[in-house]
């Protein structure tokens, strides 16, 4: 359990992290997701103890990091992959850390298996992939076979079948009932794993909530529909109470109409004599619901030809 | 790969990370990368070079020395100075990268994610590279010293460790060298950067010294005596038969005040290591 309360970072005038409070529980996996510059590396900085707050508190277990006694048995943390010498073999890596706390070399052995870098073990990392970089930092979070894990964008540089790995292994760990706090950019990957979401922006809290919540939350889903007679469908979907949107399509005979389900449009157009062509309910996805969500906190905006492209164009007003 | 028991595998061991094991994994980092090797070798070999080259040298051309130069001459300190002046060179690498090469790669922050007691890190640090350095500067000391002595043979002006001072410019030679070693490591700890910290050596152990020369010589004497520069390591690699250096404290005294500058960079690098996000 890793809980921050009013969680503070300020570097001079910036604000890194202001006023930020949540839980992560046990048994699930935590999505940690922000633009860049939410200060998702800055908060998992302070809860490693690496970066001190400026106000706040973030503890582990009930304790803050640095009253850990044994602490790789408590946490294990994945960074940054790449941030080893080089010059050290991988397994003499992980023996360094694994002595502070304790840990045998038999376990060094035994985690490199577990990663699938036993191969490797006496190479240099300098010559590692940054996928081999991952699953060696991976192993150096589990030589504790500790209670708390925390990845910071593990899946950078793998290979779908390194994903697909990384996926099973967080559930598992999650599974046993271990604490799981994974930050990524990769929102489909996030919708895979991830059950439960911290969304922070410019520093500040946008939702704690499970996954379904957060997607139900942004914007229910939509029913998109094409029909020749748009004016005339619109007509009886406001009468039922729905509203009507254009779909970012090109073509003006396609709209997603909000508040009524799939089944009650259908009866609707039948009822009104409305000939459809298509109907079919979208489901919203992570990364629109994350999108909108965000919107107003993302440090860096790219200017894009078309902004709306996504389903659901704009939500309707009743959000 | 596929299958995962990550559960099974929990190691029952005494659960506390202090600073025995620290101290077993600083050695491990150490002993696990090539630029100690080099370094290390780099330090024998440029002490046992100067030796070699000054004290040959010195045997031929013997004959046909002035009585007045044969007098002053100081076979400890021809066989050891290099070794202080040369290593002090190498040694700064080596204790500057024993901390900065941590921060050039952030694995400070894994560091000090396994070990959280920041003051346990620095000490375990500086015991491990204080015990690696020390070893092979008193090897690299005795060995110049006897190398040395043993070119000197035909000369009849060759020291032995009973010769006054003999031992004691040896010991010192080695003990120099360590604590240049320490002032780096200090040092990278506050500047946390190895071109910076080499640089900032450097700067302290040779350039200020030899700055002040441009100085009145009152003041140069009064200011030198402070300084650990040359004629620092002239003072300490003497044995008796050398000339004294009139205007330095005794040579233990001088080698307290630069173990002193030691002791405070070693003090301002703990407490920015300590204090400041990492």
């Amino acid at each position: 359990m890793i809980e921050a309360c009013s969680l503070t970072k300020r570097y001079g005038a910036t604000v890194a992290v202001s006023d930020l409070s949540f839980t992560v529980r046990p048994g699930v996996v935590t999505g940690f997701l922000g633009p860049n510059g939410a200060g998702k590396t800055t908060t998992m900085r302070m809860i490693l103890g690496l970066d001190f707050p400026t106000g706040g508190r973030v503890t582990v277990g009930g304790r803050r990091y640095a009253q850990l006694s044994a602490p790789m048995f408590e946490v294990g943390a994945l960074l940054d992959a790449k941030a080893v010498h080089g010059g050290r073999t991988a397994f003499n890596h992980l023996l360094s850390l694994a002595q502070t706390n304790g840990i045998s070399r038999r376990r060094v052995s035994e985690v490199l298996g577990m990663v699938g870098l036993s191969d490797v073990a006496g190479k240099r990392t300098r010559g590692f992939s940054l996928g081999m970089s991952q699953r060696l930092g991976i192993a150096a979070a589990l030589l504790g076979d500790p209670q708390v894990l925390m990845f910071d964008e593990p899946v950078n540089g793998l290979d779908p079948e390194g994903i697909r790995w990384i996926r099973k292994l967080l559930r598992s760990l999650a599974a046993e009932g271990r604490t799981v706090l994974l930050s990524s950019h990769l929102m489909s990957e996030m919708e895979n794993t991830a059950e439960h979401l911290i969304v922070i922006g410019k520093g500040r809290l946008i939702a704690d909530c499970s996954m379904t919540e957060f997607i139900d939350r942004s914007s229910r889903p939509a029913v998109v529909v094409r029909t020749p007679e748009p004016a005339a469908l619109a007509r009886v979907i406001a009468g039922a109470g729905g509203t009507i949107a254009g779909t970012g399509s090109a073509s003006a005979e396609e709209v997603a109409v909000h508040g009524l389900t799939e089944a009650q449009v259908s009866e609707l157009a039948f009822a009104g004599g409305i000939r459809l062509n298509h109907l079919a309910t979208v489901k919203v996805s992570l990364e629109q619901a994350f999108m909108e969500l965000t919107a107003d906190s993302v440090e860096y905006h790219a200017a894009l030809p078309d902004d709306a492209a996504g389903v659901p164009a704009r939500a309707g007003t009743e959000a | 790969m596929t299958a995962m028991t990550v559960a099974a595998a929990a190691p029952a061991l005494r659960k506390r990370a202090g600073l025995a094991g620290t101290i077993r994994s600083e050695f491990t980092k150490i002993r696990s990368v090539r630029s100690t090797y080099w370094t290390l070798i780099l330090l024998v070999l440029a002490g046992l070079a100067w030796s070699v080259i000054y004290c040959a040298a010195t045997a031929h051309r013997w004959a046909t020395m002035g009585a007045l130069d044969k007098q002053g001459f100081d076979a400890t300190q021809g066989s050891v100075i290099g070794l202080a002046l040369l290593g002090q060179l190498v040694i700064v690498v080596l204790g500057a990268l024993t901390i900065t090469s941590e921060y050039s790669n952030q694995s400070i922050r894994t560091s000090l994610t396994v070990m959280p007691r920041r003051g346990v890190l620095f000490g375990a640090k500086a015991a491990v590279f204080t015990a690696v350095a020390a070893v092979t500067a008193i090897v690299a000391s005795f060995a110049s010293f006897f190398i040395g002595q043993r070119l000197l043979a035909s000369t009849h002006a060759a020291a032995t460790l009973s010769t006054p001072r003999a031992l004691q410019a040896v010991v010192m030679t080695a003990m120099f060298v360590v604590l240049c070693g320490l002032f780096a490591y200090g040092l990278g700890a506050v500047l946390r950067n190895t071109a910076g910290t080499i640089t900032a050596a450097y700067g302290f152990l040779f350039l200020l010294p030899q700055l002040a020369k441009a100085l009145d010589p009152t003041w140069y004497y009064d200011l030198v005596r402070w300084l650990p520069g040359g004629d620092f390591v002239a003072l300490i690699t003497s044995s008796s038969a050398g000339q004294p250096v009139a205007h330095m404290f005794s040579a233990w005294t001088e080698m307290g005040i630069f173990a002193a500058y030691v002791v405070v960079l070693l003090a301002l690098g703990a407490s920015a290591l300590r204090t400041k996000d990492a």
